[in-house]
């Protein structure tokens, strides 16, 4: 949409009715948005430039800063869960084991645990107890490594496969798009339940990177869908029409004008598709279909916390706090970089 | 409230379970007088108010009790007892809403498979023939005796005289007979038929009924006390099995009006019922009952705490743990049982056909954990038989020989299996054993299988893979034999010779020998124990099968699993019907209540 | 346009044999035999019994005849019969459908009207405190469960101010308002998740209109604001919009079930898992083809809507 700015002419087809269509063209860097866009943007003269993440770290926003810190917080902790424990001789450094019921018997220390379920946080336990008496904090951030797989997982599957086809069927049309877009129908027109249930069953094995494609093949209509929505609409505007007119080929013409306006959509999309995938993965949890336990992950976090709610609020809280904070961040850092390249497109 | 416990007990100890009122900080209720009385039968006569009752507003669905910030009230009344209330003026009309944990799938009894939470509708629409009292006995029902000949197989019942159907339809012996041929093609009723042995049923008189065995039952009132007993109309049930689904025809007291799957059922009185209260007067009292299945266990309470419905059921400890918690004025009427959680092995595959790999599972199975991950701590009782301590057939024997928790020895009983060069499962020796266990995925039960987990997995001899499966899956993998260490429950509160004579019977006979266990001595003392009346005789042949069980571990046990019925207080009557011999009922096993009785009180 | 809804009319009938054939695939790979679901555990299987069930199923059909048997009865208007109630399946999807699609209209309908206001806002000011504030509002909104929310509701309006009921549903037999006052819970639950993406969905898209020619030109012609936005500005956006809308709701119809439990609301969904846990073939079979189908009409008419609405796609 960034594309109005190089003012060479109207667009091609202005809905009837819309005034002020051919009037003059107002100077292009006037919308609120852009001038918002701008004082995030560190100016980038004509071209632009290579930036050290430093540097674009540096030109994020407050909010975003933090969102960018608590993303790095999340996938430093998925990533530190899975070093080694025997290298700190036992457990990892500020984690627990995460299985371990502190109040049952201990087959390692061979006696019985003194721990409490259901516990407030407390010094021992950052965030309280589970009703297994386990450490709260320690299955959130081992929990992050399969939110954080399922998240990136699925939603490049289904970022990938989905944007792909609905980018090029959306530019090319005819049969091909009739085509694909009828199996898209029916893969959507399908309840998600029975095509979970059945694809789960039919893998058995509960494998998170099963479990994650799986997940990934039940988005890819709606990528598909939203990317064909946004191409359709793209290969319309005047530069496409412009650069078919003077015979470009269409296969440049769909990675060079459509799939890299197409993106910027498509990854808000994205950033909120990767939020449904941790919420699914929690469905599938309560259905029984997801990673083993005892495997924690947010959303099994939640659904055994839930009975005892009234107990103990807080169980269900930190793992939804958890999944909040990390769905919103992931958002307001996928805004900052849409926006940015939004502006980049702009000076081009 | 008004209803603060004007009334004065004679409260009968509940022989089948009983547990101690946890939360006994409400004095006036079970401190009271009495314990030790007589039955209910002696009750003074009490001058009775004829119905005043009119149907207009009560009680009101949308208004809570006005229980909130009441502190002294704060845990409720916990009734673990049941007893009849002899003194409370009962009071006719009232509509009430009960909301249960799942939906009735048919009303049919048999064909459909009926649970606790169906039960009570079942209940409600249908007469047994015999119906359990209190003390665990069996006593006539429907029927006005029953008596077996001298070798328990042809038992003789005479009807009632003068009960109609809802439909108009009298009840004769023949009617009960022409119920035979439908309950033998019945999806359930069949298996009980045979489980029974019973073979022939005969309208012998216009009220009399031969039953006759292939071989002798003496405990065969029980096979009448469930759904092979409860009488429907046979004419109706043979012209439209489908709909009688839906528009069934008992003689029970309530009567089905309305009812829309999954979200409302409707009973109104049957207006001629055949029963009367000690008073002569004509039961129920109540106008009408709406049945709701409720399937979330924290929606039910709150529906309950906020007055959209009037009665919950629940079969959760943890369920039962929030509403002691909840406050606000409740009755709590709570039932232990007999029925106890836990799983079996299915020794037909190795490595759990080698009992020191079972003995030793089950000595690292650490009942205390999972009753508390359960939130069951200081509801359910540990369990080591099938019979709860109140249970008439409990044996301190076997609760005894049952092994406590013993990890060591658990170690050292699986390290002699995997040390064994002929060890079953293949494996070279010393490599640790593989055992799947699986339960169906209810968070409780997750929970549950993980503490077994810990211990298991921390043995070092064992790898434990967890699986789950929905329902279906679950069961269907035991009866395909496909099981290996499977999550189940055992037992009922009714007759031993019901749960445990299929349950040792050989495993190609018995679909319900899940655990492909047989033991010769084991099923001849079960066949041995429905050849006598002898109640010492017959505990003393159950309690060798259980003696058994402890010996040989194709099961294990993780639990009594209580359940709850929490009422608004002005609902009366659920823990105290009386039979028509005048002794106690058995109240309300399973949490699945007998609603004849059941009055809201002014 | 004729042709354009004729050749929707073939595509809708392919897509929904294709959905029919591909529930009778699933079904065949769903693990546990159809007939132990429905025989109670303590029947006597015995192999008379077995074969009396595998027949009534037609289970020892081949693959095929099952498949054509079923669609030539479909095609007549007879789904068959549930095994486990007895029920027409015909008639659960029609007492059934009813609750559904009220809460999923009542979701969708709630979330609009919050989320198109809250959309331009934010996009009108992008990047001020009041962007902040909403975006941050929808984000939570976003990752709250659906369930969590639920409860919460239950515990707001029903536990403490008892100014709602808690669970169960009245149908609108009932009168509107009884119905009304059990629908509002479950279809607000619903709407939490739905409102945050379409206000996104909004934002994003709003942001990109008003960068473009005639919006600017609208502006220098000194339009007002609100002129503007509502105008001009919402209606290209509607067409993203109501893309998804239409995935929305459709994926609603079968997709409500985890809310239908919490809430006690025996709508469409809640059959369907329990006649998945019972393996009640015909009625999955007849549920999921009959929600498939709702799906594919709704969106080829929001397709046709589209094609309406904007003449640049109209015109190609």
């Amino acid at each position: 949409m960034a594309d109005t700015e190089a003012g060479t002419s109207a667009p091609a087809d202005i809905p009837a009715g819309v005034p002020g269509h051919e009037d003059r063209h107002a100077e292009p860097v006037m919308g609120a948005g852009v001038e918002a866009i701008e004082a995030y943007v560190v100016p980038t003269g004509e071209k632009p430039k290579r930036q050290s993440p430093w540097q674009v770290f540096s030109s994020m926003p407050f909010f975003v800063k933090l969102s960018a810190i608590w993303l790095i917080l999340v996938v430093a902790g998925a990533i530190y869960t899975q070093l080694d424990t025997s290298l700190f001789d036992g457990n990892l450094p500020l984690l627990q084991d995460p299985n371990l019921q502190t109040n049952n018997f201990n087959p390692e220390a061979g006696e019985f645990g003194t721990g409490e379920r259901l516990e407030a946080p407390s010094a021992a336990h950052w965030l309280g107890t589970d009703a297994l008496a386990r450490d709260t904090f320690s299955r959130l951030v081992y929990g992050a490594w399969v939110s954080l797989v399922v998240a990136i997982v699925a939603v490049a599957f289904g970022f990938i496969v989905g944007g792909g086809l609905g980018s090029l069927v959306g530019f090319v049309r005819g049969r091909t798009e009739t085509f694909t877009m009828s199996i898209i129908d029916v893969i959507l027109a399908f309840p998600a339940l029975i095509l979970l249930l059945a694809l789960v069953s039919i893998f058995e094995v509960r494998d998170l990177f099963i479990i994650s494609i799986v997940i990934g093949f039940l988005g890819i209509p709606a990528y598909t869908r939203v990317a064909r929505a946004n191409s359709l609409a793209i290969s319309n505007r005047e530069f496409v029409t412009a650069a078919r007119a003077i015979g470009t080929k269409p296969r440049r013409i769909l990675w060079r004008e459509i799939i890299p306006n197409v993106v910027p959509t498509m990854l808000a999309y994205a950033m909120v598709a990767s939020a449904f995938v941790i919420v699914v993965e929690g469905s599938l949890s309560f259905l029984g279909l997801s990673v083993q336990p005892p495997t924690s992950t947010w959303g099994n976090m939640i659904n055994q916390a839930r009975s005892d709610v009234k107990v103990n609020p807080w169980q269900v809280l930190f793992p939804s706090l958890a999944l909040t904070f990390t769905v919103l961040a992931l958002n307001q850092v996928g805004d900052f970089f849409q926006k940015r390249n939004a502006v980049r497109a702009a000076a081009l | 409230m008004t209803s603060r416990r004007t009334r004065r007990l004679l409260a009968v100890p509940l022989a089948l379970g009983l547990l101690v009122a946890a939360c006994g900080s409400d004095d006036d209720d079970d401190g009271g007088e009495g314990t030790t009385a007589t039955t209910a039968a002696d009750s003074e006569p009490d001058t009775t108010e004829p119905e005043t009752e009119s149907t207009d507003a009560e009680p009101d669905t949308t208004e809570a009790p006005d229980g909130d910030g009441d502190a002294d009230e704060a845990e409720g009344d916990v009734d673990t007892d049941i007893e009849a209330d002899v003194e409370s003026v009962r009071s006719f009309g009232g509509d009430i809403v009960i909301g249960v944990e799942a939906e009735a799938t048919g009303l049919r009894p048999w064909e459909d498979a009926c649970a606790e939470p169906c039960l009570v509708l079942h209940r409600a629409i249908f007469d047994q023939l015999v119906e359990q009292a209190a003390d665990g006995t069996y006593q006539p029902w429907l029927a006005e005796s029953i008596t077996p000949n001298d070798d328990f197989t042809v038992w003789t019942v005479m009807l009632r005289p003068d009960v109609t159907f809802t439909d108009g339809t009298p009840l004769t012996a023949q009617t009960v007979a022409d119920m035979f041929p439908i309950q033998q093609a019945g999806a359930v009723t069949a298996g009980l038929i045979a489980g029974a042995g019973l073979e022939t049923v005969e309208a012998t008189g216009d009220l009399e009924v031969t039953y006759t065995l292939s071989s002798p039952n003496s405990a065969f009132p029980a096979v009448l006390a469930n759904a092979t007993g409860r009488v429907f109309e046979p004419a109706a049930a043979a012209a439209d099995p489908d709909g009688f689904s839906t528009n069934p025809v008992g003689t029970g007291p309530f009567v089905v009006d309305s009812r829309d799957l999954d979200n409302e059922t409707v009973l109104v009185r049957n207006d001629n019922y055949w029963l009367v209260d000690s008073e002569g007067q004509q039961l129920p009292y109540l106008d009408s009952v709406s049945v709701r299945p409720i399937p979330d266990e924290g929606t039910r309470l709150d529906a309950q705490l906020s007055g959209t419905i009037d009665v919950m059921q629940t079969l959760r400890q943890g369920t039962i743990r929030d509403a002691r918690d909840a406050g606000g004025d409740f009755t709590l009427l709570e039932f232990q049982g007999s029925n106890t959680g836990g799983g079996m092995f299915n020794t037909a595959l190795p490595p759990y056909d080698d009992v020191r790999v079972r003995r030793g599972l089950i000595l690292m199975n650490n009942q205390e954990a999972v009753i508390e991950a359960l939130g069951g701590t200081g509801i359910s009782q540990q369990t080591t038989q099938w019979f709860s301590a109140d249970s008439p057939w409990y044996s301190q024997a076997v609760a005894d020989a049952w092994p406590d928790f013993d990890f060591d020895a658990g170690v050292a009983s699986i390290t002699e299996y995997i040390n064994d060069p002929a060890r079953s499962d293949g494996k070279a020796p010393g490599e640790p054993i593989d055992v799947e266990l699986s339960c169906p995925p209810d968070p409780t039960l997750i929970a549950a299988m993980q503490v077994i987990e810990q211990v298991w997995s921390g043995s070092g001899v064992v790898n434990v893979n967890l699986t789950q499966f929905d329902q279906a899956t679950h069961i269907n993998n035991a009866l395909t034999d496909i099981h290996q260490a499977h999550c189940w429950r055992w037992s009922s509160d009714q007759d031993p010779s019901i749960s445990i004579n299929p349950f040792v019977a050989p495993p190609e006979a018995s679909p319900v020998n899940f655990p492909n266990y047989y033991n010769q001595e084991w099923f001849d003392a079960a066949q041995a124990a429905i050849q006598t009346d002898d109640f010492d005789e017959r505990k003393a042949l159950y309690e060798s099968i259980m003696l058994g069980l402890a010996e040989e571990f194709p099961i294990w046990y993780s639990g009594g699993t209580a359940t709850l019925l929490m009422t608004d207080p002005e609902i009366k009557g659920i823990n105290g019907w009386l039979l028509p011999s005048g002794d106690l009922g058995v109240g309300f096993p399973g949490a699945a209540p007998r609603l004849q009785e059941t009055w809201v009180e002014q | 346009m004729v042709r354009v809804i004729a050749t929707r009319v073939v595509r809708l009938v392919a897509t929904l044999l294709a959905v029919t054939f591909l529930t009778f695939t699933m079904l065949e790979f769903l693990p546990g035999d159809p007939v132990n679901a429905i025989l109670p555990p303590n029947a006597v299987r015995t192999p008379e019994l077995i074969a009396q069930v595998r027949a009534d199923l037609n289970l020892d059909d081949p693959f095929f005849q099952r498949y054509f048997a079923w669609l030539g009865d479909a095609l007549t208007g007879d789904l068959g019969q549930s095994y486990v109630t007895d029920q027409e399946v015909s008639e659960i999807i029609t007492s059934r459908l009813p609750i559904t699609l009220q809460l999923a209209v009542m979701g969708i309908l709630l979330a609009l009207i919050l989320a198109v206001p809250i959309g331009i806002l934010g996009a009108y000011k992008q990047g001020k405190w009041q962007d902040t504030v909403t975006s941050a509002g929808v984000q939570v909104g976003l990752s709250v469960p659906n369930f969590i929310f639920g409860i919460f509701l239950i515990w707001l309006f029903a536990v403490n101010l008892q100014w709602l009921p808690a669970s169960n549903w009245n149908r609108l037999s009932d009168g509107l308002v009884d119905n009304l006052k059990t629908a509002i819970l479950p279809a607000s639950a619903l709407a939490l998740t739905q409102m945050a993406i379409f206000s996104r969905l909004v934002r994003a898209d709003m942001i990109g209109t008003l960068q473009e020619n005639y919006i600017l030109s609208a502006r220098a012609k000194g339009l007002s604001n609100r002129f503007i936005l509502f105008r001009h500005a919402l209606r290209p956006s509607s067409l993203s919009l109501m893309t998804i809308v239409g995935i929305n709701f459709g994926a609603l119809l079968g997709g409500t079930v985890i809310i239908e439990t919490l809430f006690a609301v025996p709508g469409i969904g809640f059959r369907l898992i329990n006649a998945i846990n019972q393996r009640d073939i015909l009625v999955i079979q007849g549920i999921t083809v009959f929600i498939a189908a709702s799906y594919v009409l709704i969106n080829t008419l929001v397709d046709l809507l589209y094609s309406a609405l904007d003449p640049r796609i109209r015109r190609s």
